[in-house]
């Protein structure tokens, strides 16, 4: 055998092989082509031999001629089966060459499903991996239909190498098969606290990428991936997070006002730069969303605008360019903290990157203002004139124009200005531009009354000079400015001076070669000069040469008669019948003028472009009722498929009865819009550039200067906007001058004798009154149209499908496919072998199905519900704006500067005590210690009547929402829990502390101190110490010894209270154990200051050690199987809580979460923070409770549930 | 103690190496030998000549999806392509479909645009038309005789991907012992492989070079021992025919690649 192995490679061991490849192809550098067929020959030779290596061999060479651009798709089957060899090596070169060429057009590919479940469940981790990476790259929806549940359970692998990949291919597996996000969410949020980065940081990209498409679905993760942002320092996840933050915040401004601070705090800490710009674009977006009511947020603004001054001033260019990419979007809404770096912009634009350039254009946007539009827009055409590439010069031409029009031409002082810089930008050489100068070229014309004398004249100017322009037609759109030319020149034809010269110019033989909608309208409107004329001519009693322009005509207009556009001859033929009508008529010396101009009697008005859209729908008008009965359903069906411009159904369309009327209607108008989509004869709302048309009230108020130019500007061929310049300056400091002198006499005449100089002139906008009148015509909209502005999302988008409301609870239709096998028997037996988690997890004990269904049911409800409550409680821990609570003394004294941390753990109660009733906002106002106390202890009898709502205390920062969704099975009110407990108190401090631990970090937990004033006393250099033990010891920062204490990041001004966490490095965790600490501070008052201390035991229970973990139920089921964990259990007695009550206490306090609840039996699920599992089995009897608990570690369990005896007690 | 991803810490400005002497000059010609039995096994084929497609050629439209350009795609990487000075590719990798043709002229665009770039400008680039449309960016780095280039949309950072570059480079370098141009036009599958642990399916897998390196080194002693007894002969062949490679110009000068300590502290 191992002979015939040595013997086969030594056949083959001559073949060419890859390098061979390569190496012959650089010897046949001229004749590569020919070189390369025959190594195709070979290749085909060699796939077609038994031996797999061979094959193998042959399939690398493809791949890589794959890459010089030859089509290797003919061999797709025979990769298939490289692809199946049960060599790794193999393997994985079929799976490289499947992922170069493969795609959803490839017919072969439904072969490889079941060899790639193979390889998904195979023992080896990198068999599998191959497996992953090729699929993601053609995944269709019949393989993500397939293998969604295979790979679903590769998200539970023990090697985090498959995990991660898993976690990662499922984003392509829901784009193709949307159904299958529902039942892997859960998984997928799981996978946020992964253990492993990798994982972790796999799932946080998955589900970034899948909020960043629409969010709105993912607000409820909004508390885990704060969370995240806070504790992780993988700076990867954090840039992700931060971005999906960015999406997140338009949707929810309260997200936004609890965000900024982190933010701000890293952006001040982080010495990454990649890190630093996420955080700048998100406080950026934030502040967008937020746009009020956030009192401070200029100093946001400020300090992201510092921080973005810096990047841009940094040498390196890809900082400059990311700086510049940044500050166009704070210029949006804050264009005057942008303004103040005018000189940086402008700088920027003579830099040599063009990257570069074309931010810092972006920019200038927002930098122009009536003063220096003229000066900045000269810049840019001396740079349109320097710039070579055509794409630059484009986007330069984009940007002027865009500058002089925004916000309705609100910069532009004097329009003649700007049509002469419209004129000069006809002459750039193929521009692609040539429509937009000519819809500005229209739309000023059109809409600034004053200013159509003199752009008659200039485009008279331009029609006569066309040769120029239509010269280099070939491949600008340069041409399209002639359209608007013949318009104007032909609508506003009694502004025009010669107007027969121009219709001369129109009437050209040249004119024919342009293209066929500018002839058009060339053709239309030579008619309306022509009437002008005729009109003048009559009036002036001049019948010859009226009768000379219609000869001309007559003689003209067959060249537009052979037209090859319809539009123009047929015009054209027609125009030639009317005019040889008038001709015949002139003959008889009929006056024909007036009937001639009656074609064109009245104005045209601008109509606002979306105007049609907005015609509200009569009334009792229904657009999706059936104007004749509907065919029946099964013709419609067979009908749909209109092969002639989509053969594509709407997805799902065929799976989906007929069920309900709504549906069945919006599916056919979502086949409507795809038909009509695809229909090329179908008018579709374009997405066009929305341009804020907003009324500029200031400018139509400016009294009318009229100006008499000294110099005459029609000299054709020459630039003179700049002689516009001069003298726009000119006239600006005439008026200057005037009006100094007017309120220097004013002045004067007021108080004389004091005398002040005005040497110091500033000139504001303001100031400057615009040469012409400007008034600007709105735009038309039909009577009572809609208000409403939304615009359509593009129906094709992809991310559609995922639009999915995750929060709801899964339903029983909703499990993904599994494999089943195909015997006769399983359609009599339940199919039990296959189950998949989904299933098992959404399946019910038999027993009182029905009845433990509708409680389900119910539970759903509530969880519902509970979600949304949730997140407005997580929300809302930062004060509401609107309701101004009742602050406690000295509150108010609190200096500005003292950010929202500060008073968040008082407000954080207060927020969540809102509805508890009036009566304990009001005890709260007197002694609010007291208060806290209280709530601790004895708060079930007084509460119980007010409260419609369920609800509880949390601990203020972290691990908030666990705990409170794992309440959900709540019937009756529960009363507010804290996990807070007193650790010391004295006459001027008071301290209560929560330990948590977290997942990631096995050997730390973090202990959140919250410290009170009690005192009148201002409280500072507040240090913490603690004796440490061997299995315990306090984090302290580096370089000081374990004597150290360490210092609290705060002050603490009388009354206020304030967080601080500590971090402890535990060895041990299965027994709890108590550190003695003290905490000294200087206690200061008008008497002075004293030092002081205060000494305290701190507590680690075994419970502080566990961490809220979701378990399902089958996995809890296979953990019990194991046999490795070792049991013990306990039992309460006198115990008079209700179930429901127990359950959430025992989830709260010792940080469990509820795996199944059946009646009065409950099973529970913990993880320690060092990886033991601990399962709790609780049963409620009359009057007592038994707890039965399983866990990897006996000691831990034991004093887990000694722990758990004395809570009990207390109930 | 595992070392912080590469990106953790951006270090301006940025390792962009000079041209080294090592490939600036063009790559040798094969030596002889394997020109001598490249011509001798050339002999009597070429049969079918005709039927095979050829590059340029007009290839048959694909019945695939053709995403139009403009249309968001599903990956967040496009592609990576590496080509070097003339625009020769040495990898490409697209994260959407496209036909061969399609491919070409994006390699073909994008060597355009970047080539033309001076050396002392930014690492970004808008407006390659083919691929994507306004959403997305050209990201890339030159060193010596390659350039790396990498196409996203909005939603990767773009200093981050600019590092991932780096690592990318540096994880070459690692696994190629002074990775020079010459290792990536053989060894094309190798890097396929590497990437393959780094970006997959246009998302970002890994970005710790430690790891990457870990799974591959691991992948390489799971193919030599499938090879085994069987492989040795066809080792040593490969041996012998390298073995006519001149003295191969190593090192690809990327320059300093000793990576700062950032100041984060790195996982656990």
């Amino acid at each position: 055998m191992a002979l015939k192995m040595v013997k086969g490679s030594i056949d083959r061991m001559f073949d060419k092989n890859l390098q061979d490849l390569v190496r012959g192809i650089r010897n046949h550098k001229e004749d590569e082509a020919k070189y390369i067929s025959q190594c195709i020959d070979e290749i085909k030779q060699e796939l077609k031999q038994d031996n797999i290596a061979v094959k193998a061999n042959a399939v690398c060479k493809l791949t890589y001629l794959q890459m010089l651009g030859y089509d290797i798709s003919w061999a797709a089957f025979n990769i298939i089966e490289v692809m199946s060899a049960s060599k790794f090596t193999f393997k994985r070169i079929g799976y490289l060459a499947a992922s170069q060429c493969f795609h959803e057009g490839t017919d072969v590919i439904m072969l490889t499903t079941n060899q790639i479940r193979k390889d998904l469940s195979s023992p080896s981790q990198y068999d599998t991996g191959v497996a992953l990476t090729g699929l993601s790259c053609f995944v269709t929806p019949d393989l993500a239909r397939d293998l969604a549940n295979d790979i679903m359970t590769l998200m539970s692998h023990t090697k985090p190498y498959i995990r991660k990949k898993a976690v990662l291919i499922m984003y392509k597996v829901f784009l193709k098969y949307p159904e299958s996000l529902r039942p892997a969410f859960p998984r997928l949020k799981e996978k946020l606290e992964d253990p492993d980065p990798g994982v972790q940081s796999a799932a946080v990209n998955v589900i970034c990428e899948l909020a960043r498409r629409n969010p709105k679905n993912y607000l409820s993760l909004a508390p885990l991936f704060f969370k995240l942002m806070t504790s992780s320092t993988n700076n990867w996840v954090l840039i992700k997070i931060i971005k999906l933050f960015g999406a997140l915040t338009p949707l929810e401004p309260r997200l936004g006002k609890k965000l900024i601070e982190p933010l701000t705090n890293l952006i001040h800490s982080t010495s990454a730069m990649s890190l630093l710009y996420e955080c700048v674009n998100t406080v950026i977006a934030v502040l967008i969303s937020l746009s009020s009511g956030m009192p401070n947020h200029s100093a946001s603004i400020q300090l992201c605008v510092q921080k973005l001054r810096i990047l841009i001033e940094d040498s390196d260019q890809n900082l400059k360019y990311l700086g510049l990419l940044a500050m166009s979007k704070i210029l949006r809404t804050h264009p005057k903290s942008v303004q103040a770096h005018k000189d940086l912009v402008l700088q920027c634009l003579d830099d040599k990157d063009e990257s570069i350039r074309l931010r810092a254009l972006d920019l200038l946007y927002g930098m122009v203002s009536k003063k220096n539009l003229m000066e900045i827009v000269k810049k840019l055409m001396t740079h349109v004139d320097k710039a070579e590439g055509t794409t630059y010069r484009d986007e330069l031409l984009t940007k002027i124009i865009d500058i002089c029009s925004q916000s309705n031409y609100q910069h532009i002082t004097n329009f003649e200005w700007y049509i002469s810089i419209l004129v000069e930008l006809t002459r750039l050489e193929g521009t692609r531009h040539g429509h937009l100068i000519a819809a500005q070229m229209l739309d000023v014309a059109i809409r600034v009354k004053a200013i159509r004398r003199f752009a008659v004249s200039q485009m008279s100017t331009l029609l006569d000079s066309a040769h120029l322009v239509a010269s280099s037609t070939q491949r600008s759109s340069i041409c399209e400015v002639l359209y608007a030319a013949a318009w104007i020149c032909g609508e506003f034809s009694e502004h025009l001076q010669e107007p027969q010269q121009t219709l001369e110019a129109m009437l050209r033989p040249k004119v024919t070669t342009l293209p066929g909608h500018i002839q058009a309208v060339y053709v239309q409107n030579v008619v309306k000069l022509y009437a002008a004329i005729l009109q003048q001519k009559e009036q002036a009693a001049d019948a010859q040469a009226a009768q000379e322009v219609t000869q001309l005509l007559v003689e003209r207009l067959p060249q537009f008669v052979q037209s090859a556009d319809l539009e123009a001859q047929e015009r054209a033929s027609c125009i030639l019948q009317l005019v040889k009508h008038v001709q015949k008529l002139q003959a008889r010396d009929v006056p024909v003028a007036e009937e001639v101009s009656a074609l064109f009697a009245g104005e045209l008005n601008p109509v606002a472009p979306k105007a049609q859209k907005k015609v509200p729908v009569p009334e009792g008008l229904d657009l999706d009722a059936w104007i004749n009965e509907p065919l029946s359903d099964s013709e419609s069906e067979d009908e749909k498929p209109k092969a002639i411009f989509h053969d594509e159904e709407p997805r799902h369309a065929k799976q989906r009865p007929p069920e309900a009327d709504e549906q069945e209607l919006a599916r056919r108008r979502e086949a409507r819009k795809q038909e009509q989509a695809n229909n090329p004869f179908y008018i579709k709302s374009s997405p066009s550039p929305q341009k804020r048309y907003q009324d500029a009230p200031g400018v139509d108020h400016i009294p009318v200067v009229q100006i008499d130019l000294s110099v005459p500007l029609k000299v054709p061929g020459m630039p003179m906007s700049d002689q516009y310049v001069k003298l726009e300056e000119e006239r600006r400091h005439r008026q200057r001058l005037e009006k100094d002198k007017r309120k220097r006499k004013k002045r004067e005449r007021e108080r004389r004798g004091a005398r002040r100089h005005t040497s110091l002139h500033t000139e504001s906008d303001e100031d400057i009154t615009p040469a012409q009148r400007v008034d600007i015509v709105t735009e038309e909209m039909p009577e009572n149209a809609l208000p409403s502005d939304e615009d359509d999302k593009d129906p094709n988008d992809p991310y559609r499908a995922l639009d999915i409301d995750l929060d709801k609870p899964l339903a029983d239709s909703e499990k993904l496919p599994v494999q089943k096998h195909r015997d006769t028997e399983t359609s009599k037996s339940p199919e039990r072998q296959d189950v998949t988690v989904v299933e098992k997890k959404s399946k019910k004990p038999k027993r009182k199905e029905k009845k433990q269904k509708e409680k389900e049911r119910e539970k759903k409800k509530k969880k519902e519900a509970e979600k949304g409550v949730d997140l407005d409680f997580w929300l809302s821990t930062t004060p509401p704006a609107a309701t101004p609570a009742p602050l406690p003394p000295g509150f108010l004294q609190e200096e500005p500067g003292v950010n929202a941390a500060v008073t968040a753990p008082k407000e954080e109660r207060r927020g969540e005590e809102q509805d508890a009733g009036e009566d304990a906002e009001q005890d709260l106002e007197k002694k609010p210690s007291e208060q806290k106390k209280k709530k601790h202890k004895k708060d079930k009898g007084e509460r119980s009547k007010d409260k419609k709502r369920p609800k509880k205390r949390a601990p203020p920062r972290e691990g908030d929402a666990e705990p409170v969704q794992n309440g959900a099975l709540r019937e009756e009110p529960l009363p507010p829990m804290s996990s807070y407990s007193l650790l010391a108190e004295n006459s001027y401090i008071k301290m209560t502390y929560d330990v948590q631990g977290s997942l990631q970090k096995d050997s730390q937990v973090t202990v959140s101190m919250v410290l009170e004033n009690q005192s009148s006393s201002f409280l500072k250099n507040m240090e913490l110490n603690v004796l440490d033990s061997l299995n315990a010891r306090l984090a302290r920062p580096e370089g000081s010894s374990v004597h150290d204490g360490v210092p609290v990041p705060f002050q603490l001004p009388p009354g206020i209270s304030n967080e601080a966490q500590f971090v402890f490095t535990i060895q041990s965790i299965v027994t709890a154990q108590k550190l003695k600490g003290t905490l000294s501070f200087i206690a200061k008052n008008d008497e002075g200051s004293t030092h002081e201390k205060l000494d305290f035991k701190l507590h680690f229970t075994c419970t502080s050690y566990l961490v809220t973990t979701p378990c399902y139920s089958d996995a809890f089921a296979k953990l019990l199987e194991s046999g490795d964990l070792s049991m013990s259990s306990v039992k309460v007695d006198g115990i008079s809580m209700s179930f429901q009550n127990l359950l959430a206490k025992i989830c709260f306090h010792h940080h469990f979460s509820v795996v199944e609840r059946v009646d009065s039996c409950a099973s529970m699920y913990s993880r320690s923070i060092q990886g033991h599992h601990v399962c709790l089995l609780v049963k409620k009897g009359e009057k007592s409770v038994s707890v039965d608990g399983k866990c990897s570690d006996s000691t831990l369990l034991s004093n887990v549930l000694e722990e758990m005896k004395e809570t009990l007690a207390k109930c | 103690m595992l070392r912080a991803p590469a990106w953790s810490c951006f270090r301006f400005p940025p390792r962009r190496p000079r041209p080294g002497p090592a490939l600036s000059k063009p790559c040798p010609a094969a030596p002889g030998g394997a020109r001598a039995r490249a011509c001798a096994g050339g002999g009597g084929w070429g049969r079918i000549a005709s039927e095979i497609p050829r590059r340029g050629s007009c290839a048959r439209p694909r019945p695939g999806p053709q995403l139009p350009p403009g249309r968001p795609g599903s990956a967040m990487i496009k592609a990576i392509l590496i080509f070097n000075n003339h625009g020769k590719p040495r990898l490409s990798k697209f994260y959407q479909p496209y036909s061969e043709d399609t491919q070409q002229q994006i390699i073909r665009e994008t060597f355009h645009l970047v080539s033309k770039r001076d050396e002392n400008v930014c690492n970004f680039l808008e407006g390659g038309l083919l691929i994507g449309g306004s959403d997305n960016k050209l990201i890339y780095r030159h060193y010596a005789t390659l350039y790396f280039v990498f196409c996203v949309d909005s939603s990767e950072s773009e200093l981050g991907i600019l590092d991932l570059i780096q690592v990318f480079v540096e994880t070459l370098d690692k696994c190629f012992e002074n990775v020079c141009e010459l290792d990536l036009i053989f060894h094309v599958d190798k890097v396929h492989n590497i990437l393959a642990e780094m970006v997959m399916g246009g998302m970002v897998l890994e970005t710790n070079m430690n790891e990457i390196v870990t799974q591959i080194d691991a992948q390489n002693k799971l193919e030599k021992s499938e090879a085994g007894l069987a492989g040795a002969p066809a080792r040593a062949v490969s041996a012998v025919k390298n073995m006519n490679l001149p003295e191969i110009p190593r090192n690809i000068n990327i320059g300093d690649i000793s990576i700062k300590v950032p100041n984060l502290p790195s996982f656990k």
